[in-house]
């Protein structure tokens, strides 16, 4: 028990012949560890668990006392954390206290730098053997490009550990290996990192930096800070996608699903797992998981050794989403704020079931009320102008958006014969005229937010519904979304240890918990684009923050886990990160759709993926409505069905039955449901305390069911 | 045989493009596909879309003309077309970047 308390490489330390402690305590960077001929005494972090009926700072104090803990510091809070010094022989009676939660070796500081590292848990990895820092994985990162000679991204001999560099943006070679922009190879970039003018030129740079710092965070090396800025997974080798931006965007949503398939393709020719970090996204969608970039992500991260990660987006303060319910005969109003500004276009998307029969119509600033016929039905499109020349169109035709049997209406408000689109209050009208359930979903589409954001329209406080802002592709059902919290404050920012303010927050539309976990994101130091023009915070890095900078955090900390095992599912990654995840301080109140299931803890990931078995799942059968299966160990399972496949797919069921008898084999009769075909998936669960889960769908086809 | 429902399978962005005319550059699609008939990739390429890449029923490519695109939507295997849309990087905005003072 006491050796999941114990820090690695306090545990290395005690592996230690006498004589050979300060050695190893140098190597570890430990901050101090004082060896005298029979004694080794280690300064030591302690976090214990309040005890209960006792003036509990002044118990802690005189119970560590006791067991031998010269104590330097009590800090108190939800726990209470203990500094001081202990003899290295004494640790094991110390651990043995129910009370104790945990023992970390003090390590040297480096002038409050590097935290996120530090607070995910990853620098023991990273030191003590055995070390895990993502050797024969790969990490793609999906972005606005990389300095790509910055000397994190270079092995010790100086090449890169780039393997490829596909630059979308570039003019095309002409026979090149890819269908647009160009490809680099490691041999292209070592051969430009060496000698001048390089045989090929590689024209590439990163302008924006966002990419680089990306990068930086799941994989830099560290190599011009002397490891004091490493990022996550050190050893790992890269394959970059540089998107084609306009200024405003960071590519779209075609040339990000060909990015994703380039480096699985890449991966699979090197013959490794891949951990891909996406940080960007967008609103236009039924957040539900149902766009094309998000069904393309979902079918690669069905793939074993394939993980894709995605930023939460920071939508929270940015009021970009409304819901609610119509009544029937009723007519409910959203309104939102328009600057004005130079906004050539704006565009609102508003999703329902079809089974509802809701109306709408769009009223201008200081133009007259909707009259009946103003109003758009399901399956109809009108276009008109407002007073002030706008043109407004109301798409409502798709009544089976995606497959999903969802109504997406979208809104187009453009300036039409105006200058620009009329500043002030919009609001949009929904009329219930046929309802069964009547709930509705609206957000804005994003603009560039180059300029504070002052182009980007909002909903009313009031009508602003804080949840369900998760960016796309972020909603996608398999991927791993990344919310923010705060590792270095800076003015403005919530205190350290809080949740990011601008961290959007789930669920999807279909209810699913979105994000799955949180990562550092505010405020972040790492690798330095020198064409960005971005103020260097240490030399060759800078600080940025958004969830664009948590889910690199998570990508490498995929990586290592990919490590562990190369062929663990994107959905297995997920569930190590999040049983593995922290729920201390602000993230008590995890698991919520804010924090997912808390705090990335890399160090207990791994160890959960050291010991980890998943179920596998064999022999399935149909027979009318009996569905059967195997698995490989002994555990309990059910199936989960819908008489929608493409809901089920994105993760809404509609109903479940469960086998609840422990064993091999399983069976679940779904006769007493109402006629008609169902499509279904089986879900196995160990009977372990954890309850790891296989998910078997069919590769995506489901099974089928017919109930007579 | 053409599907008189094609324009049913575009989104609304692609409609709203198509009744504004598409640009003579031709736009980014994605494209998914149902089970019918065989090759879809070949079927997407004689009806005109420069077929990038093919992620399971995903494909994404660029079409150049409405004629492509319609050719393409009229496909059987076709269940739908979504124009690509812009992904925006996910910092807050520029006061969330150290620029030089």
């Amino acid at each position: 028990m006491s050796a999941t308390k114990l820090d690695p490489r306090l545990r290395f330390l005690q592996e230690q012949e006498h004589g050979e402690h300060a050695e190893a305590a140098v190597g570890m960077r430990l901050a101090a560890v004082k060896v005298t001929r029979r004694v080794v005494n280690v300064e030591v972090l302690l976090r214990c668990r309040k005890i209960r009926g006792t003036k509990t700072v002044k118990a802690v104090n005189d119970k560590l006392t006791d067991l031998g803990v010269a104590i330097r510091t009590l800090v108190d809070g939800p726990e209470i954390i203990a500094a001081g010094t202990v003899a290295l022989d004494q640790m094991e009676e110390v651990l043995a206290e129910d009370w104790i939660e945990e023992m970390e070796a003090s390590h040297r500081l480096f002038a409050d730098l590097d935290l996120s590292g530090a607070d995910v848990g990853v620098r023991p990895l990273q030191t003590v053997p055995p070390t895990v820092r993502g050797a024969n994985v790969l990490v793609g990162i999906v972005d606005g490009g990389i300095a790509f000679h910055h000397d994190d991204f270079r092995l010790p001999d100086g090449t890169s550990r780039i393997r490829f560099l596909w630059d979308q943006a570039a003019a095309q070679a002409p026979g090149g290996p890819v269908p647009f922009g160009r490809e680099y190879t490691k041999a292209d970039l070592d051969a430009a990192l060496r000698t001048q003018p390089p045989p090929v030129p590689v024209a590439h740079n990163d302008p924006l930096g966002h990419g680089t710092h990306v990068a930086g965070i799941a994989a830099g090396n560290g190599r011009t800070s002397n490891g004091r800025f490493m990022g996550m997974a050190p050893d790992t080798e890269l394959v970059i996608v540089a998107l084609r931006g306009d200024g405003a965007s960071l590519g779209e949503s075609s040339s990000a699903v060909a990015a994703c398939r380039y480096i699985v393709d890449r991966a699979h020719d090197l013959g490794r797992p891949v951990a891909i970090n996406l940080s960007q996204g967008m609103n236009a969608g039924g957040h539900s998981g149902e766009t094309t970039l998000e069904v393309a992500m979902d079918n690669l991260a069905r793939l074993p050794g394939i993980v894709l990660v995605k930023s939460a987006g920071n939508e929270q303060t940015w009021r970009i989403h409304a819901a609610g319910s119509v009544p029937q005969g009723a007519t409910v109003r959203r309104q939102f704020d328009s600057s004005g500004m130079n906004l050539q276009q704006d565009v609102l998307e508003v999703w329902f079931d079809a089974a509802d029969q809701i109306a709408l119509a769009v009223q201008a600033p200081g133009a007259p009320v909707p009259q009946a016929n103003d109003f758009v039905t399901p399956g109809n499109t009108n276009t008109f102008q407002t007073p002030a020349n706008n043109r407004v169109r109301i798409d409502a035709s798709s009544t089976d958006a995606s497959g999903t049997g969802d109504v997406r209406a979208v809104i187009f408000l453009s300036r039409g014969a105006a200058a620009r689109i009329q500043p002030g209050r919009w609001t949009i009208h929904c009329r219930g005229d046929q309802i069964s359930h009547g709930d509705f979903h609206v957000w804005i589409e994003r603009t560039g937010r180059d300029q504070g954001g002052a182009e980007q329209s909002r909903f009313t406080q009031p009508d602003n519904e804080p949840g369900c802002t998760i960016s796309i592709p972020g909603t996608a059902r398999r991927i791993l979304t990344v919310g923010s919290y705060v590792t270095r404050p800076e003015s403005g920012s919530p205190p350290a240890g809080e949740l990011s303010r601008f961290s959007s927050h789930g669920p999807s539309r279909y209810g699913l918990r979105k994000p799955e976990i949180a990562a550092p994101g505010e405020w972040i130091a790492s690798a330095l684009s020198s064409a960005s023009g971005d103020n260097p915070f240490q030399p060759g890095y800078t600080l940025m923050a958004g969830t664009s900078m948590a889910a690199p955090h998570v990508t490498g900390a995929a990586a290592l886990l990919l490590e562990i095992d190369p062929q663990f599912t994107c959905d297995q990654v997920k569930q190590l990160l999040m049983r593995s995840a922290r729920r201390d301080g602000a993230a008590a109140v995890a698991p919520d759709d804010s924090w997912g299931d808390g705090k990335l803890d890399v160090q207990r990931a791994v160890a959960l993926a050291r010991s980890v078995q998943f179920p596998a799942i064999s022999n399935v059968t149909v027979n009318g409505t009996v569905i059967s299966w195997q698995t490989d160990i002994t555990s309990t399972g059910a199936v989960r069905f819908n008489t929608h496949r493409r809901r089920l797919a994105l993760g809404r069921a509609s109903g479940s039955r469960t086998s609840l008898t422990p064993g091999q084999q399983h069976s679940v009769d779904l006769q007493g449901l109402p006629a008609g075909a169902y499509h279904g998936e089986i879900l196995a669960f160990s009977t372990s305390a954890e309850e790891w889960r296989t998910v078997d769908d069919n590769q995506g086809n489901h099974f089928a069911l017919s109930v007579p | 045989m053409a599907d008189a429902s094609w324009q049913q399978k575009l989104d609304a962005y692609g409609r709203m493009e198509l009744a504004d005319g598409l640009p003579n550059t031709g736009v980014n699609v994605n494209v998914r596909v149902n089970g019918s008939g065989k090759d879809p990739a070949q079927q997407l390429t004689q009806a005109g879309l420069q077929v990038h890449y093919q992620v399971g029923d995903i494909f994404v490519g660029h079409i150049t003309d409405e004629v492509a695109l319609q050719s393409l939507a009229s496909l059987p295997c076709v269940e739908e077309v979504q124009l690509s849309r812009p992904l925006y990087s996910e910092v807050p905005g520029e006061s969330n970047r150290r620029k030089p003072s």
